[in-house]
Parts: C-alpha cells; structure tokens; sequence
C-alpha cells in the first residue's frame, strides 16, 4: 500500500512487460503515481474542480463536537470511467478499433486470437494486450504470430481495469487504423464491472461449458454486444444445446449477437472476420 | 473479487473528501449499492471488515444502503420490480428491459470530526 496516502490496490501491483523483458529491471514496476492514483491532493479544489460525477459538495456543519457531515455522492469506479473515457479518447483519435475479449479460463480466447491474426495479418494491422494473473505463456504465445504485443500480469488481481489498459497502451503503441484485441483475464465475474475503453465487449463461451453460463453470470452478458462460441467441431461428441445457450443468452440480453466457430479447425471463422471489418468502418 | 477493488476505491474517495474538507477523522460512511450492481454483499462485508484495517475508514461507522432493482420495459414502458437479470415484463411479458434502478454503486455521504 502507497505509504503517501494510502492508496494501492490489494496483493501487488500489476506489471506490464514484452516477451523477452527481464522481470527485475522494467520501470513499470514502480508504483507510479498517474492516472487512477493520481496524487492530486495538493492542487487547489475551486469552484471548478470537476472531480465529481454528480457530487453537490453540500456540507451540514453539526455544531456539536464539530461534526460535518459532506455529501459525497460519487460513484466507487468513478476513477476508473474517468481513465477509461481518456483510453476511448485516444482510441478515437488514433482511428483503434479496441475490442476486449472475456471468458472463462480454458474457453479458446489466445488460440482464437491466434488464427485471427495470422489469417487477417496481411490486412489489418493487429496488437494484443494480453491479461493474466500469473506468466508470460499467452504474451508468448501472440508473439509468434508476428505482431506486437504486451502482457499485463495482475498479481492477485482477478480483471483488468482502465490503468493497467493505458500504461499497457503507452508500452505497445499501436499504429493509427489498427485493431487492439485486449485479452482479459479468465473469469466470467469481475471484468464485466470495469470499463477499460474498449469499443466493443466481446464473450467468448466454449461448448464444452454448459448451456446455462449467460443465467449464472448475467452481468458479464449483459455487458457484451457479441457472444462467440467456440469449440463447435466438438459438438458431435457432447450434448451441449446450442439452441438453449442462445436463448438463455438472449433472455439476460436480447440484442446479443452470437457466432459459432471453431478456433481449431477453422470453420465459422469468416462470420466472426466479417464482424471485425464491419466494426472496424 | 472485486470487492476488493471497490472497497480500495472508497477509501481513495473518502482520503480526498477528508483532505478537501479537513477534519481528523472519519466516523461515518454512507453506501449506496443496488442489488443488480455486481457487488456481492457477503464479499463486501468481508473486504470493508479487513481491508480497511490501519486505512482512514477503519473505525468509521460504515453503512450501506441496497436499492431494490427496477425495470423499465422498453416495449410498454410499465416499471417493475426487478431482483435478478432474469425475467419479461408483467404486463407484455417483453424481455427488452432496461434496468433503472438498484445499479447504484456509490458513496453518499461521510461525516468528519
């Protein structure tokens, strides 16, 4: 914890690194204090300070024991929407197409990533940020493919959030007109709470879960715009219903698109690259 | 576990109010959290319990308030209570609904000595 004011975040602090980078000598280490930590408790708060989403600033001074009582009324992840707003900001300018990819572990997020780059590399441009708790292995993994990317690992944390996003960005720099895919870390419950910027939210389910995912964790699929399921070349071999998963899907979120597609062999791939080029316009 | 989180970010919200408008200590916080917000409360007692140790919250009286969700549907507009995700309107049994109400995730107020 930040011994100025004490701030920090729970467990460590997250690291961001490139494949290749010795873990001891990158200055992300450091508890840098930008962004979400911003230590601006020093500069003057005016009549214009614009902290507050919707806070009065109305206090009720109790004249017994000098008691004040201040209306706060602002919002727990206000800092986090602020620094995501500066993330999308940027994305806009520089013409990115930010798309944050979300799952349960084990569902194809990085072997999805990776057929899609190498088969889509010659026409659009790609960087990953890649999120997970522990290891440089899916940060690895992209790099192969041939396209830059950086690997944010949260210590204890169990989702990305808009710092990490925008000391992640600053790292890989991403050329103007390029796809950023933002891998999150594995867990269909905390990402759904935390806007990193991102231009689309996407879920991705595997057919070896079960149907009923959308029903269980209903915020992560109202949060997203594109349902994708992956593994379909193993339907043959499993009773998973397809059509129920949508329906459940479209009860929690009945505009939710879904495509169905197989990383591994290839087949479905075509609908999910049309929908890359068509948010990409 | 991002109860975690949420609690770190109310502590960082109350430092600045404390610093804004002086005082020495904090003996209250008021918590506004929607029953549709994400949060899950047994989680959050757990984190406000210990990860508020040795912070400026530690000894504060904290209390939170749980908005009821509610929904509006978007096809007849008629409002209604809401507790989960799941679920069409009443009248037009429509699943196109909004929620309006019981996302809240918010700190109200704090009282300073």
């Amino acid at each position: 914890m930040c011994e100025t004011c004490g701030c920090g975040k729970p467990g460590e602090e997250a690291t961001i690194r490139v494949p290749g980078e010795d873990p001891e000598n990158h200055e992300e280490k450091d508890h840098r204090h930008q962004g979400v930590h911003d230590h601006s408790h020093s500069h003057h708060h005016g009549a214009d300070h614009h902290h507050h989403q919707s806070g009065t600033g109305h206090t009720y001074d109790h004249d017994e024991h000098k008691r004040k009582t201040v209306n706060v009324e602002t919002d727990i992840l206000h800092a986090n929407s602020l620094l995501a707003e500066r993330n999308r900001g940027m994305f806009e300018a520089k013409k990115i197409t930010a798309i944050n990819l979300m799952s349960s572990p084990g569902s194809g997020k990085t072997t999805l990533l990776e057929r899609s780059i190498n088969e889509l590399k010659e026409e659009i441009s790609f960087s990953v940020i890649e999120g997970d708790q522990q290891t440089m292995n899916d940060a690895e993994r992209i790099k192969l493919t041939g396209v830059p990317v950086v690997q944010v690992n949260t210590g204890s944390g169990c989702h990305l959030d808009a710092e990490m996003i925008n000391r992640a960005v600053k790292k890989l720099n991403p050329m103007d007109g390029s796809v950023v895919f933002i891998e999150n870390v594995g867990n269909l419950v905390c990402p759904s709470l935390f806007d990193l910027g991102e231009e689309q939210r996407v879920v991705i389910m595997s057919v070896t879960e079960g149907e009923d995912k959308p029903l269980k964790y209903p915020h992560m699929f109202r949060s997203v715009s594109l349902c994708i399921l992956n593994k379909c070349d193993l339907l043959p071999y499993l009773d998973y219903d397809i059509t129920k998963a949508i329906e459940y899907g479209r009860q929690i979120n009945p505009h939710l698109r879904f495509i169905q597609l197989s990383a591994k062999n290839g087949e479905g791939m075509e609908e999910w690259y049309c929908w890359l080029k068509e948010i990409m316009v | 576990m991002h109860e975690l989180s949420v609690v770190q970010n109310i502590i960082n919200i109350v430092s600045l109010e404390l610093e804004r408008n002086g005082g020495s200590r904090v003996s209250e916080v008021k918590l506004e959290i929607g029953r549709l917000s994400g949060i899950e409360f047994g989680s959050l007692d757990f984190a406000l319990k210990h990860l508020t140790r040795g912070s400026i919250i530690e000894s504060a009286e904290i209390s939170v308030e749980k908005p009821e969700g509610v929904a509006r549907c978007n096809e007849c507009h008629n409002e209604f209570k809401m507790d989960d995700f799941i679920g069409c309107c009443n009248l037009c049994n429509s699943v196109n609904l909004e929620i309006i109400k019981g996302r809240e995730l918010r700190v109200k107020s704090i009282t300073i000595e």
